[in-house]
């Protein structure tokens, strides 16, 4: 009786699970070694930069200017708008989000030579080249952002842009550094683009083993298969040689602005030059589309686009998705949406009349009584003005006071105009937000 | 072994009224529950110690004599009541405590009180060292009852009663809101919204129908009470060989609502409990305990209170009578024809384009939901007594496994509302037309959710020596190994605990006390070469009363003085495994996509390395007194603590820049540091005071806590003083300084610029510039109150007992001071579309300037008013009468010859009183149920 009793003492606790009381369950922590021998995972650094793009799907910071108001009154655009803008409540910081990128391309870039990319060492060259390339053009998008963001001029009249950095800093760095030039900045970021233009192809494509470029053809690249792997049609969709020229006449445009051309040593002349660059690419104004001011809305088009292809009026776009969260939160009430973005009267009265002058000059035929009349075309296109047509059954949309539902300016707190208009631009009237349909 | 009825136990339940036992004859009116037992054990760590042997910092409530004048439900109920150190939150202040039922981390929900013997609280720190790293903060230690070597008895008790909900919120109705909205848009440049013609039809209220003002605390909606019954069964009984206990009960709760599905919300309790004591023979005894909870409820899918404290009195009338169609409107009555909600055949749902759905329709049509939890808990230990081998030697092993399961089923259905057009013909008011938003849907699938599961294993074993020389040295020793783990549905990691416990106690005479208990704790979160750490604690003892000076006294029974210090190390803080390794994963990464189909996942640092990280310190000192004088006159204990817990864990963002992390994707090159320290001070005291003054016995009960807490260091950097944490308590509240309204747009334009976004205008709050810069903003914040997180600064308990005859009189009081709350639920920041509460009767306009007790009235978010001040500051103080009991026991010579033993029924009212300033605030609820009274009914019998 006794021995059973020990038996069963000594045995019972082994059947006691022991994990995480001596020692911790496993857990898949790796380090930045890794990288080395897995492509993918140091191409999920430089994935840091693609993901915290800094572009925005909808209109955000349009609101925080004359152009636009919301009628969401917790906003932080309109809580900065109204007076609450201060150094520890800017919604339109980039410092904290531009320099982290920096900081994972730069380690990128500190050890992409490392990495085995592929095992055969001309594809490896190749890869090497296109994801340093695509490294460099995206840090010169991070210094174009933090520039608009932060750059400016000091009290004593110096113009100032960000403290520069080309390593990657540890726990043990000096973080105090002071803020480099806003001309410095502007040279790094040439820098950067041009060192991306050189890596970079101008577009991503299948070629034919005759149109290798030369630089690999040396190396020793015979088959366009090698290269295709490299460079091809799937690679569509991630930074080009084309994207980075316009990257950098954005920055130049930014540079030789009123604001800074005092102080950044760019001349409207080199900005018209990198803009030209990009412009001769498509033989110049010429070449633009022609149904490209409504790119959101051209329904064939954009159904039938490849993958990875670019309408003519788009330079770089991201993947294709189904959504109507955009529709949901800018329609008219009336039509299920919660019209968010309300355009200001300044910027209705901004567009011209289809005979080019502006509405408050003499050679104009604006009439106050008939205002959307004779019109630019592009403010139909643009705003839903009182009595213009929106959605799926093209309904009408009243936004005067003698308007009978939620449409009327002011109506209903959260989802009526405050202006009186509502947007049109960027959103699909073929989308329904009707919860029934939800399309 | 054929004395164990095994199987009796199992069908006991069904086999009880069979039975007969002859009654024993008792003494005279039983128990003198005034009597606390002075040999009682009490149970600490790993060990019973008789009662007059208690170390300092702990305290014990018998919970067998407490239910006996005090029958409550939830175990750990109003305890600051009757013992000084628990303030119904912690122990000491700490943030934290662990509860052990019979030796096992356990919820402290899984025992009733019927259930329990006793309720041990380990305050100090030297009485919780043995238990480990997890029992640092505190040790809450619930006994269970065992059976006895005495005739099978039956004890079962019933209860009824009534809950009666304290107190509404207020909330203005449909023609008062809608004026006082016209104001808010007045006040913000806008035009009305509502015309006078419309708000006079609201007020007369000639049509619910069309101009409705809903108040969703009517009599229309909810009962005026809502009632709580319960039974329950105990079996006990046993030879010397083997004693058995057993515990059946069931309780039911019924709900507030009486319409649509909500009507018919209940939760039911059922539990079975077994317990088995066996005795094999001198050396080895063995115990078994089972325990089953089975716990329903159901409810009505929507959250009723949310919407009450949202959905404002004029959007919509929820039910809308048939009999306003026109007959002859065949559309609508079409429309009508299909709906699958017609309620009670009179009314149909209402709604508007943007209120699709609403509390009531969802409580009429949308369906209900059922939770249902099992719990299973069992554990078996085993006593050695190994006399033979070393005498006053024993060793006893004790392993339980728990297991509780949850999961929610539900029947979610869909319905179409319908938007009237009201107009008038002949003077009186009809549908004109009907829009039909939104459609019915009943799928009739049962969705099944939420489910989730947890297990607890847990082992110990502990030697414990005993032994004395001469009579004059008496020495102890306990040397224990014990480790849990607790593992839980959807979490990885596992909740563990391992150490080895020493203590060694001296004593000389039974005067003068030493006790070294010490503790080798071990952490799976540490890194490897950091997992263990060493915890001593020193407690030396005098008992006064021993010595000579005052053996003979009359005055002092007893008078014990101890001291301790400890040094515990603890992992309770460190929330994570692995913290101290560098990581950098792809498999938490980011997603992005190019090509219309291709992806890849960003690779993140998600912290720096810190190999170093080691355990936080709680650091204690501490000196306790405890006395009884004048013959058990007085019972009293204090003690007075100071501890301090360092080396928390954070995250250093003063000295790395803000880009080292990002939220989105979620990482950091920032490593995990032991920096934070906070200290604690305080006292606690529990008085006894018992007289027998004629015929009435009177025991009146006066127990306290108070602890004061201070951030000692911080990692934070601040520009100005003032701001900085350290110096402050843990849990303080931190706002603006308000100096009251601006009365004018002069005032407005000579003062300091208000930075909280919106356009500041007179009746506007005013706040002041601490750090004069001309500038009102984040860092003009300065320390307010203590928000009491922990418990209130000062806790008071109040417990009187009167016996009188067979009556027994209880009542039981709790106090709480020194504590501030801030008034910012719905209730009182109402902006933009909030719902309108009476609060904003007060606001401030041009007439009532120098009298106003709210911000003017605004349509937009009122980011100035409404933001953490002083202005919305108030004092939690307040004084409970939380419990009047009145039990009357049956003289045990008018049952002498009966088949029950004992009878006794009470009558009790529970949350009875609120004495406080601020009164209104605290007993109301704003988006949860109620605060209730509890009336209650109950009998006790014994078989």
């Amino acid at each position: 009786m006794m021995k059973n009793i020990l038996r069963l003492l000594i045995i019972v606790p082994l059947f006691v699970a022991c994990e995480d009381v001596f020692t911790p369950e496993k857990e898949n922590i790796r380090d930045l070694d890794a990288m080395y021998n897995e492509p993918t995972y140091a191409q999920g650094i430089l994935a840091n930069a693609y993901v915290l793009l800094p572009y925005s799907t909808s209109p955000t910071s349009d609101v925080a200017t004359d152009d636009a108001v919301t009628n969401d009154i917790s906003n932080d655009y309109l809580r900065m708008a109204t007076g609450s803008w201060a150094a520890n409540f800017n919604p339109t910081s980039q410092w904290q989000t531009r320099k982290n990128v920096i900081q994972y391309l730069n380690i990128f870039l500190e050890n992409a030579d490392k990495v085995i990319w592929s095992k055969d060492e001309i594809v490896r060259t190749m890869y090497n080249d296109r994801l340093k390339g695509e490294a460099y053009g995206l840090r010169a998008l991070q210094m174009y952002y933090l520039l608009l963001a932060h750059g400016g001029w000091t009290e004593d009249g110096r113009l100032l842009g960000v403290p520069i950095d080309t390593i990657p800093e540890t726990s043990s760095s000096d973080f105090n550094k002071p803020r480099d030039t806003f001309g410095k900045c502007i040279q790094q970021l040439y820098r950067d683009a041009q060192r991306a233009i050189e890596l970079l192809p101008l577009d991503y494509g299948d070629i034919t083993d005759a149109q290798i470029p030369a630089k690999y053809r040396a190396l020793g690249v015979t088959v366009a298969s090698h290269y295709n792997r490299v460079n091809g049609n799937h690679m569509r969709g991630r930074l080009t040689a084309r994207i980075v020229e316009a990257i950098r006449a954005q920055a130049a445009l930014l540079a030789a602005s009123p604001a800074y051309n005092q102080g950044s040593g760019v001349t409207w002349e080199e900005a018209a030059n990198y803009a030209a660059v990009v412009l001769d690419r498509i033989n110049g104004t010429t070449g633009l589309a022609a149904n490209g001011g409504t790119w959101y809305a051209n329904v064939n088009e954009i159904e039938n686009l490849g993958s990875g292809v670019v309408p003519p009026e788009i330079i770089w776009r991201g993947d294709i998705g189904q959504s109507n969260s955009l529709e949901t939160d800018n329609f008219p009430p009336s039509l299920y949406g919660r019209g968010r973005i309300n355009p200001t009267q300044n910027l209705v009265d901004a567009f011209p009349m289809a005979n080019g002058y502006p509405i408050d000059n003499g050679a104009s035929v604006y009439d106050p009584a008939n205002p959307y009349s004779n019109r630019d075309p592009r403010l139909a296109k643009y705003i839903v003005v009182n009595e213009s047509k929106q959605g799926p059954q093209n309904s009408t949309i009243i936004t005067g006071l003698y308007g009978t539902n939620n449409d009327v300016l002011n109506k209903e707190s959260g989802y009526s105009t405050r202006t009186g208009y509502y947007l049109r631009k960027l959103l699909r009237p073929d989308c329904n937000p009707d919860p029934q349909y939800n399309t | 072994m054929k004395y164990i009825q095994i199987k009796f136990i199992l069908c006991g339940m069904l086999a009880f009224l069979s039975f007969y036992i002859k009654a024993q004859t008792f003494a005279e009116n039983g128990v003198d529950s005034l009597n606390n037992g002075k040999d009682s054990l009490v149970q600490v760590a790993y060990q019973k110690v008789a009662s007059s042997d208690l170390p300092g910092g702990v305290s014990m409530i018998n919970v067998r004599e407490l239910i006996k004048k005090n029958y409550y439900t939830y175990s750990l109920d109003n305890m600051e009541g009757y013992v000084g150190g628990w303030n119904g939150n912690s122990l000491w202040g700490m943030d934290s405590y662990l509860v052990l039922v019979d030796g096992i981390p356990r919820d402290a929900s899984s025992v009733l009180p019927e259930e329990i013997e006793q309720i041990t609280f380990l305050k100090g720190a030297s009485a919780v060292v043995l238990y480990g790293s997890r029992a640092a903060k505190g040790v809450i230690y619930i006994s269970t009852k065992k059976g006895k070597a005495e005739p099978f008895k039956i004890n079962a008790r019933a209860n009824t009663g009534f809950h009666v909900s304290k107190r509404y919120p207020k909330y203005l109705g449909s023609a008062e809101y809608m004026s006082l909205y016209n104001e808010a848009r007045e006040n913000d440049g806008l035009q009305p919204l509502y015309s006078e013609e419309d708000i006079y039809h609201y007020s007369t209220g000639e049509n619910p129908y069309r101009y409705p003002d809903i108040d969703f605390y009517s009599s229309d909606y909810l009962n005026k009470a809502y009632n709580r019954s319960d039974i329950m069964a105990e079996f006990t009984g046993g030879t010397n060989r083997a004693r058995f206990y057993t515990n059946i009960g069931y309780a039911r709760q019924g709900d507030v609502f009486n319409f649509g599905e909500a009507k018919n919300n209940y939760s039911s309790r059922l539990n079975i409990r077994g317990k088995v004591d066996v005795t094999f023979n001198d050396y080895i005894r063995a115990s078994i305990n089972a325990n089953t909870i089975f716990n329903d409820s159901r409810s009505a899918n929507g959250d009723y209170w949310a919407a009450a404290s949202t959905m404002r009195p004029n959007r919509l009338s929820p039910l809308i009578p048939l009999d306003y169609i026109e007959e002859n409107d065949i559309n609508s009555w079409t429309l009508i024809k299909n709906s699958s909600n017609i309620i009670g055949g009179k009314y149909f749902l209402g709604g508007t384009q943007i209120d699709m759905t609403n509390i009531f329709a969802d409580y009429y049509a949308a369906g209900y939901n059922k939770s249902t939890t099992r719990l299973f808990q069992f554990d078996t230990g085993i006593d050695f007594d190994l006399s033979s081998l070393l005498k006053g030697l024993s060793f006893r092993t004790q392993f339980a496994v728990d297991y509780a399961t949850s999961y929610r089923t539900s029947y979610d259905n869909e319905y179409a509302v319908f938007e009237p057009v009201w107009s008038n013909y002949n003077g009186k008011d009809v549908i004109a037309g009907l829009t039909k938003y939104g459609n019915d849907r009943k799928p009739g699938i049962q969705n099944i959710g939420e489910s989730a599961f947890n297990q607890t294993l847990d082992f110990s074993g502990a030697f414990n020596y005993k032994t004395s020389i001469n009579s004059i040295h008496n020495i102890s020793a306990i040397l224990v190994g014990a480790g849990y783990q607790q593992t839980q549905s959807g979490v990885y990691h596992r909740t563990a605990n391992a150490n080895l416990g020493l203590q060694l106690d001296y004593n000389y005479k039974d005067k003068y006390f030493a006790e070294i208990g010490s503790a080798l704790v071990h952490s799976a979160k540490l890194a490897k070469g950091h997992r263990n750490a060493f915890s001593p604690s020193l407690t030396l003892a005098w008992k006064m009363h021993n010595e000579d000076f005052l053996k003979n006294s009359q005055v002092v029974d007893e008078f014990v003085l101890s001291t301790s210090g400890s040094i515990l190390h603890t992992d309770l803080d460190i929330s994570d495994f692995y913290m101290y390794t560098a990581n950098y994963t792809q498999a938490q990464g980011a997603w992005w996509g190019w090509y219309d189909g291709a992806v890849e996942r960003s690779t993140n640092s998600l912290r720096g390395s810190n190999e170093d990280l080691t355990f936080i310190k709680r650091k204690e000192f501490s000196v306790n007194a405890r006395t009884s004088l004048w013959h058990n006159l007085i019972n009293a204990d204090a003690s007075f603590f100071i501890n301090s817990m360092e080396g928390m864990i954070v995250r250093p963002s003063t000295v790395f820049p803000n880009y080292f992390f990002t939220y989105w994707p979620e990482a950091s090159f920032i490593p995990y540091l032991n920096y934070n320290n906070d200290k604690r001070i305080g006292f606690d005291f529990n008085v006894k005071f018992n007289k027998r003054i004629e015929k009435v016995d009177l025991s009146l009960g006066v127990s306290g806590t108070y602890y004061d807490t201070e951030a000692t260091q911080r990692d934070e950097n601040y520009e100005w003083a003032y701001q900085n944490r350290v110096g402050h308590p843990v849990d303080g509240i931190w706002g603006l300084q308000s100096e009251g309204f601006f009365q004018d747009q002069e005032e407005i334009l000579n003062s300091p610029e208000q930075k909280f976004g919106g356009t500041v205008k007179p009746g506007d709050i005013k706040y002041v510039d601490q750090n004069k810069d001309n500038v009102i903003d984040e860092k003009d914040e300065v320390f307010l109150g203590r928000g009491g997180w922990y418990g209130t600064p000062f806790t008071l308990g109040v417990n009187l007992t009167a016996k009188w005859n067979n009556f027994t009189l209880f009542v039981l009081g709790t106090g709480n001071y020194g504590a501030y709350g801030l008034k910012n639920s719905t209730y009182y920041w109402i902006y933009g579309d909030r719902k309108y509460s009476e609060v904003v009767r007060g606001r401030w306009t041009e007439e009532t300037k120098k009298s106003a007790t709210f911000p003017r009235l605004t349509t937009e978010s009122g980011s100035n008013n409404f933001r953490n001040s002083d202005f919305w500051l108030y004092k939690t103080d307040r004084f409970n009468l939380a419990k009047v009991q009145l039990t009357y026991d049956l003289p045990k010579h008018m049952l002498r010859n009966f088949f029950l033993h004992e009878v006794s029924c009470y009558v009790s009212g529970s949350n009875l009183l609120t004495v406080s300033d601020e009164r209104e605030i605290l007993e109301m609820n704003i988006t949860s149920a109620p605060q209730t009274r509890f009336y209650n009914l109950g009998v006790k019998v014994v078989f």
